[in-house]
């Protein structure tokens, strides 16, 4: 087991090392000047070729690269173009605020997830099936911005005028403040794995130990729970892994409505507005690896659901 | 006993009131929470861009001088009025600048103002290895002796051009050097070129030395020492862009003196140090800034020190930032009673313009910038909101290529806009109303000068009506055939409503048989591309913006319409070029006595209007919404909040 994980983790270094490439490149390739960000209107041409040459902006690319990569393995991930703060800390904070969020947004998702999938499951084709379905298919299409204005309207504006009580609409801070943006962000992953966790259910159901478990007289909640659920988990764990992954580096439009000062906003409104290159790399780089963890974790979640499943 | 027990409680009670007792209509204490789009972008005046970092700084440091607009009988008036600074004089040959320091301001950080602080601070933001933002448009430049300069081989040959090409002649002109190898250095001026010729293995110093010694015999004065690199042996004349005259040297004779000695006579100097690149901060703040980070310690970050009503308590990024009053706080109000009236602020960092809105009607918080126009009906009708509408010193205009041909050369094609009637016209054919009341909502002022009027100079020469009918004669006046083909290009997305506002002139100038083509590009592609000399420029309209942030004629008058100021580098994109425009704004600019300047400016723009070199468009308004608790929150042109003298009821 632990030779796997060593191994895995070795391979998240090519891996990584793409990642950082592929930034990178692109963060350069696109249009813009970082030196022209960084001086404003009426700047001159003298003082942009000083802020190239501070910056190092002026040297071949793939010296810049052996530069950062070197810096890397220091454990240096250089300082921002423009305030010149260590990237490393900057982009550390903001990570574990968003992974604060899209942890919440997880349990909402599967809490949601699990109960009306299984419910749908049970019941197929019922007035029950309908209702969480279609509210999936909500769940899927609603855009993230309009959602998050909705659940703002209702319970932030219009509930304490009814009430005289409602949640806080933006900001960090309590753990009042961490449910709006933790539905709107969780909505998406709940109807998906709502959607996997009927239909995998609904194929395990049909299985013959399942047939077997009920004529044996076991209680219904254990046929559901024990032996109908724990097999279907394995597709649903993956889906969860991924719908994590893909939460932690998207949750910038959540972040955004909510004003949330998560790593998305980050790399958006320091990094990308700015040409703040070592911002996004940064960023990046940690999403990247929080991916590949995750990944990892999947992965041996497996063995823990299914024993058959090892890894030696 | 107990009677003394109440009369106790009594004048504790009248003691407590008095703390909280409205002052004159002015209740003190509370805090006041603003919401912004963006963050800080740091604390420090060498390193910010935008205005919502300065609405911040402006409230924790100082400028010597701020500047007042005041409504005089429907006229505006700016007047730069002593902050740091208690009065100041000009030398009668417009050259030195002194300012008395007020007497007795402490830092926050328990430090006192004096002159060697405000040396120090504007030696930092003029010097060129900072590459402060504003060190071109705003603060002009220190000349640093060329003696400092780096040392080297000739084989840096680029690197020693480009110091020399920094030189200025006498009247502030560019020098053009070249640098050819030759058995002997030896230095050539003629005119405004100087040719040197220095063997191989010569140091930079020696050539620096002998350029130096020939530029002292010629009057030429070195503008910069910035290092850098042009790769080529021939140089072109660097960017032009001298906005702020050339100040030579910072001096502090005496502990409450300073002396600014400009290389020439330069008026609006005040409004140029009124700009928050000019603030100042502790100088124990920034010699320990520049100890962690040399040589210039950017982005002093959590630990800035100044003067000003409020000190920085907290700042998380992305979030928000505190500040508390600063007690000690040298400002009273009129009545003489101590600044600032509330405890806090706290800026809060909100993107979304929806969120921030609801956060806004919920009451969480005070002030809110930049409400969507969409928003502006449903908020007028809420008892609680009070929206203030102001006018921003940002123009919008339509930029044309006047050159006789497109590019500037034999071979370039002829372009019609180089006829000052087929400009004419233009103006004629779109319709500004409409554009501001459709596409803007109402929410901007069409422009009737190339500035706005509270910019001091401002003049009212316009506008152009909208009257197709003249633009059609005026066309075939000109002998133009139709239909005429232009290209547009135009930003997306950085100014309010851009795109809606080229597909409009598009589709106006369509009614006049004058066929446009959009070309939207990413902002910074943009830029580039109309930063050209004329013989490389292929643009021929192109839509921009300008804010006048000094307030003054100068700043928005001499940059975008003297001849001196062709790109690349400055910003006449249009290579226009009127020699009595370009002898007035020279006049403006060294003129002390500002009713003349007025005088001057007022000519300046009346030709300007005449000529035409732009489609003058509008300028747009700052909306911001403020709850009705929150007395006297002042919206500054420059699109900063003043909050010192607010209060909460």
């Amino acid at each position: 087991m632990l030779s796997y994980i060593i191994r895995r983790l070795l391979l998240a270094i090519p891996t990584l090392l793409g990642v950082t490439f592929l930034i990178f490149a692109v963060v350069r390739l696109q249009p813009g000047d970082p030196a022209l960000e960084i001086a404003g209107q009426g700047a001159t041409e003298e003082i942009l070729r000083a802020i190239r040459q501070e910056l190092g902006l002026d040297r071949p690319f793939m010296v810049q690269y052996l530069d950062f990569l070197e810096k890397l393995l220091r454990g240096d991930l250089g300082k921002s173009l423009k305030t010149k703060e260590p990237v490393a800390s900057k982009v550390w904070g903001r990570f574990l605020n968003t992974l604060e969020l899209t942890v919440a947004a997880m349990v909402v998702a599967v809490i949601i997830g699990f109960t009306a999938g299984i419910i749908s499951a049970l019941r197929p084709y019922s007035i029950w099936d309908n209702i969480s379905m279609i509210g999936a298919l909500f769940g899927v299409s609603m855009p993230v911005f309009w959602q998050g204005i909705m659940l703002m309207l209702i319970f932030s504006l219009w509930l304490p005028q009814w009430l005289g009580w409602g949640l806080p609409a933006t900001g960090r801070g309590t753990i009042w403040h961490v449910i709006l943006p933790a539905i709107t962000l969780g909505t998406t992953s709940a109807a998906i794995i709502a959607r996997m966790v009927r239909s995998t259910m609904l194929e395990v159901l049909r299985q013959e130990y399942i047939l077997t478990a009920q004529a044996k007289g076991a209680p219904q909640i254990s046929v559901i729970f024990k032996h109908a659920l724990r097999n279907a988990l394995i597709p649903v764990v993956t889906v969860v892994g991924l719908a994590f992954g893909g939460l932690l580096s998207g949750a910038v439009l959540t972040e955004t409505v909510f004003a949330w000062p998560g790593i998305g906003r980050l790399i958006v409104e320091e990094g990308i507005l700015t040409r703040d290159y070592p911002i996004v790399q940064g960023a990046i780089l940690i999403v990247a690896l929080a991916f590949v963890v995750v990944n990892l974790l999947v992965d041996l979640l497996y063995a823990y659901i299914d024993p058959r499943i090892r890894y030696d | 006993m107990r009677r003394y027990v109440l009369l106790g409680l009594v004048l504790a009670l009248g003691l407590i009131m008095a703390v909280n007792a409205p002052v004159g209509g002015q209740r003190l204490g509370g805090k006041l929470i603003i919401a912004q789009g963006t963050d800080a972008e740091s604390v420090d005046p060498i390193n910010f861009t935008a205005s919502p970092t300065a609405s911040i700084m402006e409230h924790i440091i100082q400028t010597l001088v701020r500047l007042d607009i005041e409504d005089r009988d429907g006229q505006l008036e700016t007047t730069p009025k002593g902050v740091l600074a208690e009065s100041w004089s000009v030398s009668p040959d417009g050259k030195t600048w002194t300012f008395k320091l007020r007497s007795g301001i402490k830092f926050h950080d328990g430090t006192d103002l004096t002159a060697d602080v405000v040396k120090l601070n504007l030696e930092r933001a003029l010097h060129p290895d900072c590459a402060a933002p504003f060190r071109g448009a705003v603060l002009g430049r220190l000349a640093y002796s060329p003696a400092s300069a780096t040392t080297g081989e000739v084989a840096k040959k680029n690197a020693i051009v480009w110091r020399a090409n920094l030189l200025l002649g006498p009247e502030g002109n560019n020098v053009s050097v070249a640098i050819t190898s030759g058995a002997a250095l030896g230095v050539s001026v003629s005119g405004s070129a100087i040719t040197v010729t220095a063997p191989a293995g010569t140091t930079a110093a020696a050539v620096i030395k002998a350029v130096n010694e020939n530029a002292a015999a010629n009057k030429l004065v070195w503008a910069s020492n910035a290092p850098g690199s042009d790769g080529s042996g021939v140089v072109e004349p660097v960017a032009a862009t001298r906005l702020a005259g050339f100040a030579t040297s910072v001096e502090a004779p005496d502990a409450s003196t300073v002396r600014i000695n400009l290389a020439s006579p330069f008026a609006p100097l005040l409004q140029h140090l009124a700009h928050t690149a000019a603030t100042i901060v502790s100088a124990k703040r920034i010699r320990e800034a520049i100890a962690a980070a040399p040589p210039c310690g950017k982005g002093l970050q959590d630990q800035v020190a100044g003067t000003g009503p409020f000190m920085l308590k907290e700042w998380k990024r992305g979030e928000r930032m505190i500040l508390v009053k600063n007690p000690n706080y040298w400002e009273k109000d009129a009545a003489g009673r101590p600044l600032p009236y509330v405890d806090e602020l706290e800026w809060r960092v909100i993107p979304d313009d929806a969120a921030r809105m609801i956060e806004l009607e919920r009451g969480t918080v005070h002030i809110a910038v930049r409400v969507p126009p969409l928003d502006v009906p449903r908020l007028q009708r809420d008892p609680n909101i009070v929206l203030d509408f102001t006018t921003s010193v940002r123009t919008i205009y339509i930029g044309m290529n006047v050159r006789e041909r497109i590019p500037d050369k034999p071979d370039g094609a002829p372009n019609p806009l180089a006829d000052k009637r087929v400009r004419q016209a233009l103006n004629y054919c779109v319709d500004k109303e409409a554009i501001v009341k459709t596409i803007m909502g109402g929410q901007a002022r069409v422009s009737d000068a190339p500035i706005v009027p509270q910019v001091f100079g401002y003049a009212k020469v316009g506008p152009y009506p909208f009257d197709p009918a003249r633009a059609a004669a005026l066309l075939r006046e000109a002998g133009v055939t139709l239909p005429l083909k232009l290209k547009l290009h135009h930003p997306r997305g950085r100014y309010v409503r851009d795109v809606q506002i080229a597909q409009a002139v598009q589709a106006m100038l369509g009614t006049c048989r004058i066929e446009v083509e959009l070309i939207p590009m990413e902002f910074v592609s943009f830029l580039a591309l109309i930063n050209k000399a004329p013989s490389e420029a292929e643009h021929q309209l192109y839509l921009l913006g300008w804010g006048t942030i000094t307030l003054d004629a100068d700043y928005g008058l001499y940059s975008l319409f003297h001849s001196s100021q062709w790109p690349p580098g400055p910003f006449n994109r249009g290579y226009y070029k009127n020699e009595r425009v370009d002898a007035l704004l020279q006049q403006g600019r060294e003129e002390p006595d500002p009713a003349k300047r007025k005088a001057i400016y007022a000519e300046a723009q009346k030709l300007i209007w005449e000529d035409a070199p732009w489609i003058f468009s509008h300028s747009e308004s700052q909306i911001t919404g403020i709850r009705k608790n929150v007395k006297n929150a002042e919206v500054h042109v420059t699109e900063r909040l003043i909050l010192w003298k607010t209060w909460l009821e």
